[in-house]
């Protein structure tokens, strides 16, 4: 029972600490708060629960990361649920958005532009971009060659460059939403 | 390097893997085509925003460590739990069958009540060693025991004498006391027969037991793997606290 409570306050300085940061890629891998709370959390057990096999002095972000992305696959392949139209669905026409100031703004035609991004896509550009993931790791993560990284990685910032490029020309000017 | 390899290495390029060499052909590339610099300065930016934008939304961890560290800390709960209810149960499987396997045959108290019959009632056969005849040596090498021959005395009895004999096949040494009216006999096994399972069950669960044989009463002392065998006319209270007071000398 000793060696147990060890292994949690290990368990708790080594990879608890990710937390934030995995739970940052899981909510724009699942646009959901809820939906990215839940995979974190059985991210983190499924990883005390194997802590046993994670070598010492490895990088354990990256084996948490590969955890999850395996996680989120297969949620992502589970049958869902069928999604029911209702009839009569008030819609609200010429609703501008409320934002509070450009930054908020720009923010959200980030995670926007992200999330418009197919999955493939989207996770390469979140491990790299945000969380500095090297091609090398993000390739024994998703478990494809690095050439394939690559190419994701740069299609994936080509499109949100897109994305954000076409948001700015059709947005109106910060003078203008105030 | 032409425009399609310097945008695939790009990649490479941002996240610090790229070779020296490829990096300064790139670095030469750039520094010649405008396209491209403007590619990689623009990816560069991008990096970089997506970064702030993300890492200043407020990310709140606090219920999910919770969850966590709850499940982490029952689960640490409920595997002491097991490994004390698995003990408690090892223990009594333990104890069971070793004490099953140690009475299952009762052999051993029809044995030493006729051989207390043949060898002190009627002195029928046996050669014994006396107090004169080095009965302490015997005594000290066969039973292993660090208590002397005094503290061995049962009150109100003097050790007369004492011999080797096999009671149901087990070597045990055959000691008698006697107060000038009655003689009674004490079996003490001989050495460690070897039953490392039955030191373990009789320490954790120290017994002694009594029974009627053919007139006398045998009551058996097991603790800490010694098990003595008391035979006499005694009342089986009485021999039960000697048996007792006589294993506590003998550890």
């Amino acid at each position: 029972v000793k060696s147990q409570s060890n292994r949690s306050e290990e368990f708790e300085q080594v990879a608890m600490v990710h937390t934030e940061s995995l739970l940052r890629v899981a909510r724009r891998m699942t646009r959901s708060h809820h939906a990215a709370e839940d995979a974190v959390q059985e991210t983190l057990l499924n990883a005390w629960r194997s802590f046993h096999l994670f070598e010492k002095g490895t990088n354990c972000k990256a084996w948490l990361f590969k955890i999850l992305i395996n996680l989120l696959h297969k949620i992502n392949t589970r049958p869902s649920l069928v999604i029911v139209e209702l009839p009569e669905t008030a819609v609200l026409e010429n609703v501008v958005p409320i934002r509070s100031s450009f930054q908020d703004l720009e923010r959200s035609d980030v995670i926007a532009a992200i999330e418009a991004l197919g999955e493939d896509h989207r996770v390469v550009l979140l491990l790299a971009a945000l969380e500095g993931f090297t091609c090398k790791e993000i390739s024994v993560m998703l478990g494809v060659p690095i050439g394939t990284v690559m190419s994701r990685l740069s299609r994936g910032r080509a499109e949100v460059r897109t994305a954000l490029q076409r948001n700015s020309s059709t947005q109106p000017s910060k003078g203008a939403t105030a | 390097m032409i425009c399609s390899d310097a945008e695939f290495v790009m990649p490479l390029y941002l996240s610090g893997e790229l070779d020296a060499s490829t990096m300064a052909q790139l670095e030469r590339h750039t520094a010649e085509c405008a396209a491209c610099r403007r590619l990689l300065e623009e990816q560069q930016a991008l990096d970089a925003g997506v970064r702030t934008a993300l890492l200043t939304e407020h990310v709140d961890d606090t219920g999910v460590r919770a969850h966590v560290l709850s499940e982490i800390h029952g689960d640490r709960r409920r595997i002491g739990l097991r490994i004390g209810m698995f003990s408690a149960i090892a223990a009594a499987l333990l104890v069971s069958i070793t004490l099953g396997f140690a009475y299952r045959d009762d052999a051993r108290y029809r044995q030493a009540s006729a051989d207390h019959v043949a060898e002190v009632v009627e002195q029928r056969r046996g050669v014994w060693r006396t107090q004169d005849g080095n009965l302490e040596q015997f005594v000290t090498q066969r039973v292993s025991t660090a208590a002397n021959l005094q503290q061995l005395e049962i009150p109100g009895y003097h050790l007369l004498r004492g011999k080797e004999c096999r009671i149901a096949k087990t070597p045990y040494v055959h000691l008698v006391y006697g107060n000038g009216k009655q003689q009674i006999s004490m079996y003490v096994l001989s050495g460690d027969q070897g039953m490392a399972l039955r030191r373990i069950a009789t320490s954790l669960l120290p017994l002694v037991r009594s029974r009627s044989e053919a007139g006398y009463n045998v009551t058996e002392g097991d603790a800490s793997g010694r098990r003595i065998m008391l035979v006499s006319t005694l009342p089986q209270t009485e021999e039960q606290v000697i048996v007792k007071n006589m294993l506590q000398t003998m550890s």
